[in-house]
């Protein structure tokens, strides 16, 4: 089953994602600016990882254009939970921009990221 | 610049794009550009999620910003509580990590009316030689692409 979620934020900034389970994968791709206005969005979309059946966790952050704090929070809070639900979670790489956010923070290292595309 | 937002999630993205777009038409270079976002980003942040909290309605988010001497100057304020940790939201150490990171000036004041984080950035950042170490291109050669 394939859910899909599309926000339009002020301006010419769009955020917006697109969730999918596929068997025991969940896949959330993210693309645009993750800031504090579309937190509720991606954690509501999370929510789903954690209802059983799934396994595996993967969330695509190339799409995105921005990331801040409040994105790293989101991140965060699916890496303890994947932890605590036993579902492995899977990042996908963004670019220079959104890296650089986990890089200052002291948090590459820790997260699981990959840079292939999530499958 | 002077701008007044409701202090809600929305406003965010609205103030940041508004500092970016004033960052790019006063010459600011791309690398420049990036760093004012995430910092503007990070100061809105803070009051929507920190200075209103004992607020039944939502408070007010200003925003100035204007180029003086080769720098671009931004002062998010607030009329509320400041900058108070909060159980609940975590965050507010890692946004003032990155604000520190990222602007070339960083500074809070709170007069017990009002909080205002003073960024400043560099339109121009003179590029680092080029050094084995951290590989960056010399004077003249490619800029650094950091999106």
């Amino acid at each position: 089953m394939a859910i899909e979620h599309d926000i339009e934020s002020a301006h010419d900034g769009p955020f917006g994602l697109h969730a999918a389970t596929t068997g025991a994968t969940y896949r959330v791709t993210l693309r645009g600016e993750f800031d504090l206005a579309a937190v509720a969005l991606v954690e509501e979309a999370l929510e789903r990882a954690y209802e059983g059946g799934v396994r595996v966790l993967d969330i695509d952050l190339a799409p995105l254009t921005f990331l801040d704090s409040s994105g790293l929070r989101v991140i965060l809070g699916a890496a303890d939970r994947a932890a605590v639900h036993g579902v492995e979670l899977r990042l996908r790489r963004g670019g220079e921009t959104v890296q650089r956010v986990f890089s200052i923070t002291g948090l590459e290292s820790s997260l699981p990221f990959v840079d292939e595309p999530c499958t | 610049m002077h701008l007044s937002f409701p202090a809600v999630a929305a406003s965010v993205p609205e103030a940041r794009r508004q500092v970016v777009q004033l960052a790019e038409r006063i010459g600011a270079s791309p690398a420049t550009v990036a760093d004012v976002a995430l910092a503007v980003s990070e100061a809105c942040t803070n009051v929507v999620l920190h200075a209103y909290r004992e607020h039944e309605a939502p408070g007010v988010l200003h925003v100035d910003a204007h180029e003086r001497d080769g720098m671009l100057e931004v002062v998010v304020a607030d009329e509320g509580g400041g900058l108070r940790p909060r159980e609940d939201s975590p965050g507010l150490g890692m946004g003032m990590a990155l604000m520190a990171a990222v602007a070339s000036g960083l500074q809070l004041d709170h007069d017990g009316a009002a909080t205002r984080v003073h960024l400043s950035f560099e339109l121009q950042p003179p590029v680092p030689a080029a050094t084995p170490e951290n590989g960056a291109e010399p004077p003249g050669g490619s800029p650094a692409d950091r999106d």
